[in-house]
This record gives structure tokens, sequence and C-alpha cells, in this order.
């Protein structure tokens, strides 16, 4: 994790705990790399033995490739990002030695709260329920307790994660009697920051109009904000009725539909054209709402992305609106 | 203009570029004299107890050395042995120029790559690793210490004999000595320490004084294989004299190579038709021999640009490359290509187009790469039995990994692991993704069995960096227990695969 507190009990009276609390956190997995050296010449006297400069165990001993098809556990805490999802892993270990027979930990017992910027008195998070949630489990020494949360990051700012372990821990006098039991609780607190990795700058202009309506072009800059280059999953509007969006962006090119990737601090425009639709009926409901002050709202955009090795992210933004057509 | 004078002033020029070089030694190719690098294997194995005695080494498939430094080739030149032993050279190629590295030209003095100032000082393998390893310097042949993956003393060794015992004019093997040093460098994990040594050294191998004009053409001198590493270097460090430059000129100068590559696939062709009818059977074969080998060098360099692209943080460009790589590759002139070397291309350039989708997280166009490879694959399974499963079988469960769908992945890897037992490759990744689905103990269950002693291969890096990841996650003893891994592997047989064997200090994070 980024940044840790200091632990908020008093240990140096009541001793170390006999239980860890360790926290990854579990983007996706990446790819492994390899060297894929040259061999020297065809002449191979000279040269690194067939499978020195591969990444992992394989029979083909030919293969350039820089990367590997090997799966690592994540390197790092690495940058939070707003809109995508935040998972994490929570072990917590019992250290006691497997021989050690004064003591014994059990009702382990794991809690956590994220703080975020807009609710700083933190809300609970969800510790897989389809597994026990935060039921207290009996750990065996040397072995751990795995809890695993998942929360989507909707603000930007300071985020704290809170962990809480607790467990009764058993002290054993001579001839395994129980000398005494007592319940532990210890917290950790995870200080983080969720920044922006998709910044999103609008215009609309109204079209000249036609007989049944309305015209509106929006068009938008997407910006990566973040050092990596992240894939545009899919652009779409959700619409304010009356208005139909239809897209000018990369759908068109049918006969190459890949989806565009926007590298670090790059920008990527994007268009559509919004047209109001004629009133079927005379219901009310139909015509074009306005803002308070007097705007027309033409819709939501809508934006997922796929960063490195797959984690996924979405965005929504505000209505988006323009002036009331002169007409 | 300056009142307190420090307008333009004269400065004192001071050479201070020109540091003597110690005298380098004048011994020979010729001078017969004990050379370490020619001495055989059986001469102190380094560790008597161990595999390196000539029994135990001649049971390795791999382990010919025993033979290759036989006394009757001892030549004092052993690096290299074309010149020892002509005759296992293929037939005089017509209309081939002189071998680019033969003594064609004897007056190339390399003493300036001999200068102890361009080699730096490594730093030391971890404590477990500490006592083996220095026993080797120094004493073990270099052919041996490749062959066990002493990487770390290969790396020492080859500046030793650079800067100590290496004639200037000797070329060819100042340059297998320097490719054993920085491609030694790049396995132990120092690629910025090898591109400064080869900026320092060879630096920019396009330069006139490395072109020969003896033959009808100039012939680059320095070995083709050390220019392809050369180049790739440009890609990891600062250029000549420590500026900084533009990472992706390396794929300028791999495009270079390829011109090369190209033109001598042509030029080998056309003598070849010119030739018909008139040329004996071995001709041919050596020419078309000859012809193969630059194609295999034109692919390669082909997945190499794209390694050099994921190097330098281009996936994209890595990825549209490969997919070019493969559209002209089947078709085109080369669509007609059934043999075995064209078709492992292009299910390699696929695999790896896929795994560049797959990194860069483009996953619809990872899965265009698979849907392509199962395509591409023989219904019938035509590879033999193998006890490894190729690279195409391990992309659709990565692809379910990067798709966050856990649960699939892990049932996937169970199948492959009932297919494959033992397969190291399965296994980590399986481990990996069960600590995904909150399964921490089969997780540790897979990655500790791995370590078990006898288990062939040996452990490999990115397993080694999982089981530092877990023990990290799983104790607060993580440091010692990493030191417990440590010393069992410096306790197991030296190996030269996947980096060898030293490569566990970084990946333990120690």
């Amino acid at each position: 994790m980024s940044r840790q507190r200091a632990q908020s009990t008093s240990d140096a009276i009541k001793g170390p705990h006999s239980v860890s609390l360790k926290v990854l956190r579990l983007s996706r997995p990446s790819l492994a790399g390899q060297t894929a050296l040259p061999a020297l010449d065809e002449d191979k006297d000279l040269s690194l033995p067939r499978h020195a400069s591969r990444g992992y165990p394989a029979s083909d001993a030919h293969d350039l490739s820089t990367i590997a098809p090997v799966l690592r556990l994540p390197e790092s805490f690495a940058a939070a990002y707003v809109g995508e999802f935040f998972t994490c892993t929570l072990c917590g270990n019992n250290e006691i030695d497997e021989g050690d027979e004064t003591r014994a930990v059990s009702r382990v017992r794991i809690t956590a709260e994220m703080q975020t910027p807009s609710n700083p008195g933190g809300a609970q998070v969800d510790l897989d329920t389809t597994n026990g949630g935060a039921e207290a489990a009996d750990v065996a020494p040397g072995s751990s307790l795995q809890k695993i949360f998942r929360v989507e990051l909707k603000e930007e700012g300071k985020h704290t994660l809170v962990v809480t372990v607790s467990y009764t821990e058993t002290q054993f006098a001579s001839e395994g009697k129980a000398a005494g039991g007592r319940m532990r609780t210890f917290r950790k607190l995870y200080q983080f920051v969720a920044m922006p990795l998709i910044g999103v700058r609008t215009k609309t202009n109204e079209l000249p109009s036609k007989k049944d309506g309305a015209r509106f072009c929006l068009e938008a800059q997407l910006e990566n904000l973040s050092d990596h280059t992240v894939c545009l999953q899919s652009v779409d509007i959700l619409p304010k009725p009356p208005f139909k969006p239809s897209s000018f962006n990369w759908e068109l090119n049918l006969a190459n539909p890949t989806s565009p990737t926007i590298g670090p601090r790059d920008v990527y425009q994007i268009a559509f054209l919004l047209e109001q639709q004629p009133t079927k009926d005379s219901g009310a409901d139909v015509g074009p709402s306005l803002t308070p002050d007097k705007r027309l709202i033409l819709g939501q955009l809508s934006i997922h992305w796929t960063s490195p090795m797959g984690d996924q992210g979405s965005l929504s933004t505000g209505w988006l609106t323009s002036i009331l057509p002169s007409a | 203009m300056d009142p307190k004078g420090r307008g333009h002033g004269r400065m004192n020029s001071v050479e201070e570029r020109r540091v003597n070089r110690p005298r380098s030694s004048t011994r020979g190719p010729l001078d017969e004299q004990e050379d370490p690098l020619s001495a055989t294997t059986e001469s102190l194995p380094p560790n008597p107890s161990r595999a390196l005695s000539p029994d135990s080494a001649s049971q390795r498939p791999s382990s010919s050395a025993a033979q290759r430094y036989a006394p009757q080739f001892q030549s004092p030149n052993l690096l290299s042995p074309r010149s020892s032993h002509p005759a296992a050279r293929s037939p005089t190629r017509p209309g081939q120029s002189p071998r680019p590295f033969s003594p064609s030209r004897p007056e190339l003095d390399l003493s300036h790559l001999l200068s102890p100032s361009h080699y730096q000082p490594l730093p030391s393998p971890p404590q477990p690793f500490q006592s083996r390893s220095l026993a080797l310097a120094g004493r073990t042949p270099i052919p041996t210490l490749l062959q066990y993956g002493h990487f770390h003393s290969a790396a020492i060794a080859a500046a030793e004999h650079l800067t100590l015992h290496t004639a200037p004019r000797d070329v060819d093997r100042i340059f297998s000595l320097l490719y054993v040093r920085l491609a030694c460098l790049v396995l132990l994990g120092h690629g910025e320490e090898a591109a400064r040594e080869a900026a320092a050294t060879i630096g920019d191998w396009t330069q006139p004084m490395w072109l020969s004009y003896a033959g009808r053409r100039p012939v680059n001198l320095v070995p083709f294989g050390l220019r392809v590493l050369l180049t790739r270097l440009q890609a990891e460090g600062p250029g000549p004299a420590g500026q900084v430059v533009d990472p992706r000129r390396a794929v300028m100068g791999l495009y270079e190579l390829a011109r090369e590559a190209r033109g001598n696939v042509g030029r080998i062709s056309e003598a070849l038709k010119e030739g018909e009818g008139k040329l004996e059977k071995s001709e041919v074969e050596g020419l078309e021999g000859e012809r193969r080998m630059w194609k295999t060098r034109l692919r390669d360099l082909g997945v190499t640009v794209a390694g050099v692209l994921v190097d330098v943080g281009d996936l994209e460009g890595a990825g549209e490359h490969l997919r070019g790589l493969n559209r002209s590759s089947s078709a085109g002139e080369d669509a007609n290509e059934q043999d075995e070397g064209t078709m492992a291309f292009r299910r390699q350039s696929l695999v790896t187009e896929g795994l560049v989708w797959l990194r860069l997280g483009g996953l619809q166009a990872a899965r265009g790469a698979i849907e392509g490879l199962q395509e591409g694959e023989p219904s019938g399974s035509s590879m033999l039995e193998s006890t490894h499963p190729s690279t195409a079988e391990l992309l659709p469960p990565l692809l379910k990994a990067a798709e966050g769908n856990y649960p699939g992945a892990v049932d996937a890897w169970e199948s492959l692991h009932a297919k494959y037992p033992g397969n190291l490759t399965i296994e980590n990744n399986l481990a990996v993704c069960l600590l995904y689905t909150r399964q921490l103990g089969k997780t540790r269950d897979y990655l500790t069995s791995m370590l078990e002693k006898g288990r062939e291969p040996s452990p490999f890096p990115s397993f080694l960096f999982n089981l530092a990841t877990l023990l990290e996650l799983t104790t607060e003893k993580a440091r010692d227990r990493k030191m417990d891994v440590a010393t069992m592997l410096a306790e197991l047989e030296p190996d030269s695969e996947c980096g060898g064997w030293e490569r566990a200090a970084v990946e333990l994070k120690l």
C-alpha cells in the first residue's frame, strides 16, 4: 500500500500480536518479460545455452518475443484511478511458530471500511460474502485467512482503507491447560489518492435544423491523464429524449473497427450527431428537457476503457447541455 | 561588463580525456601457453562433487563441450573454432564475400575496446550464491561457465580476458568476448550497464571503421548477432558519451540490419537463378542453406523490432507491426511457403501479437490473434507428444485472466495441468489465478511444491518473484523465509535455463 499509519494499539504493554495483517492490491496479474537475446552467429560454440534468455521453461528454444506467457502477481500498489475497480486482498496470518505450544489463536476476524472524501466517516467494505464474509475463522499456525474486496473508485482525492483484525489469543500453561484467553484487536490504515484517468472536455454546436427538429453536434476531447496507454472499449451517448444520437467515431470503419488507444497525455477526439425526433404523441413527456437555467439537455457521455492487462474502468459525465435553438 | 571579472576568460585546456591505458598483453593467438578459454571441461570443474565431472556432464544432451574442446582440436584460439577446423563448414559459396570477421583485415586494431575503463565491476551476487561464484572466478573456461548458467562469473571472466589477455588484433576473439560480456549482463538484469558498455566500446557499428572493403561490396566486420545485440541495447540506455537519445533509434538500426538480410536473400536467389545448370549440387545446397539462414535472420529481426517497441513502451506500435508481419507472411510471394520454418514463424509472430495486445489491454485485438492461431493450427495436432504445451495453448487462459474471469482461468489452467502434469509454467499461472479466487492455501501449495528438490527444470525468474510476493503476503518473517529459499537454490544444480541461477537475488527481492 502507498502509505501506512502507525498502529493504534499499545503493543508495548500487551506484547507483539500473534496475527499479522498483510495487504496486496490485486490489479490484474501482469505478463513476465524475457530477454530474447540473439545468437552470436550461426556457429553456436560461444553462444549462450539455448534456453538462457527464456523467461519460462519451454520446449521451443527459438522465441524472440520479449513477453512471456507467464503471469506475475502485481509488483506494486501503482496509481489508483477514478472509474476503475479497486481490488485488494487482505491476509490475516497466524504468526505463531508451528512448534510453539504456549499460545494459540482462534476466531480471527477481518473487517474493512473505506473512507472517501465525501464520506470521511467511512463505509463498510463487503468482504466476499460468498465465502463466509466477515465471520470469524480459526487459522492454524503458519496459515492465513484471506479476504478479497472490490470497490469502484468514484471520487477523486484521498481515500483511506481501514482494516481491523480481531482474534482470540489463548495462553497455555504447562500440560496444555489454558491459562487464559483474551480478545485482541488491531487496526491498520492505508492511504492512497484516487486520480482522474480520463479528462473529458465537451462542446456542443447547433447545426442548421431540419423540419423535424433541432440538430446538434457534440464534440468531446478525451485526454489520458495517466502514465499508461488506455484502450477505449466504447464511447456512447445516453441521449435525453427526444434526441437520438449517431456516432461519427471508429465504429464507422466497418472494415476494421478496432477500438482506439490513447497514449499517456494524448488526446482523442470524438463526435456525435444528436437529432431531435418528431413528437408522435402529443404527450408532454417527449418535449426537450431544460435545466433550471434554461439550457437544453442533450444527454450523457459514457466511456468504457481498459488499462494494461485488462483492468476495466468506466466514466459517465453529467448532463451535457446546449443553448436553446435560436429558431 | 562584469565587474568581478567573470567575463570571457581564457580557459587552460587540459587533456582530461586522455587516460593512459594499461599496456595490453602482447600475447597473440599463436603464442603457445595455457589459455583459460581453451581448457577442456575436465580441468577444474567448479564443484568436484557435482555434475560438472565429465561423466555426468556427458549425460546432458547439450554437453558436447567435452568433445568440442577435446585435445585434438585444442587450438589456442578456441573461441572461434571455425577457423581451426574449416572442413566442418559448408563448402565454398560462390558469390559470397569473405567471411565478415575472418582476419580479412589484419591491420584492424581493436585496442580501444580493451580498456579496463569500459568495464565496470558488477554488484556481487547474494550471499548464498557467493561462495560458489567466487570459487569459479578466474579458473573455469567461459564455455563451461555459460553452459552451467554461471552468467555472473562469465561476465566477469569475459571482461578480464578482454582487458588482460587479448591481443588488440585478435578480432574474432574480441567480438566473441564482448558478446558474452554484454549478453551475460542482460541476462543478469543489468541491461543499462550493458547498454553503457556497448556504447563505450563499439558504439555505432554503421561507422566506416567497421566496414571492410576487401570484397566486391563493403562487409561489416562486426558479427551479425553482435550487431543485433548492440542495436537492441540502444533501446535500453543512454547513447555514446552518456547523451540522452530516443530509444526508438534502435528500431532504425534493426531496419538497417533487415535491409542487409533482405539484400542477401535477393542476391543469393539471383546467384542460384543465374547458376542454374552450371553449379554443382553441393554449391547449390550451400547457397540454399545460406539463403535459409538470411531468411531466418530477416524474420527474427521482424519479431525483434516488436520486442524493442515493447521495451520502449510502444505496445500499440508493436502490435500493429506484428499484425503487418503476419499479413505479409500469409500474402504475397511468401503465401505459398508451407515449410516448417515459415509455419513456425507465423505461429510465433501470432503468439507474440496476442501477448502484446494482452499486455496493452487490447482484449478485442488479443481475441483476434488467438482466433487466428486456432485457425492456423493443424486439426489433427501434428505436433509431437510433448511435455510442454505450445505457447498458443497458454493464450486462451491468459485472456480469461485479463478479462477478469479468474474462476474460468483457474478451470482452464487446471485442465492444462491435467494434460501436462508437472509443467512449471502452467503451475505458476494456476497458482497466480488461485490467489485471485481466494484460494491462498492452494497457491501456497503449488508454489512451494515447485521448489522441491530434484524437480526439473529449476525454478524460473517469475515463479521466484511470485513466491517472494506470496511470502511477503503471508508472514512477517518474509525476509528470513526468502533467504531460506535462496540458500536452497544455491545448493541446487547450477542451470543455464531462464537466465541462470544467480537471477534469484533480483526476483526474490532480497
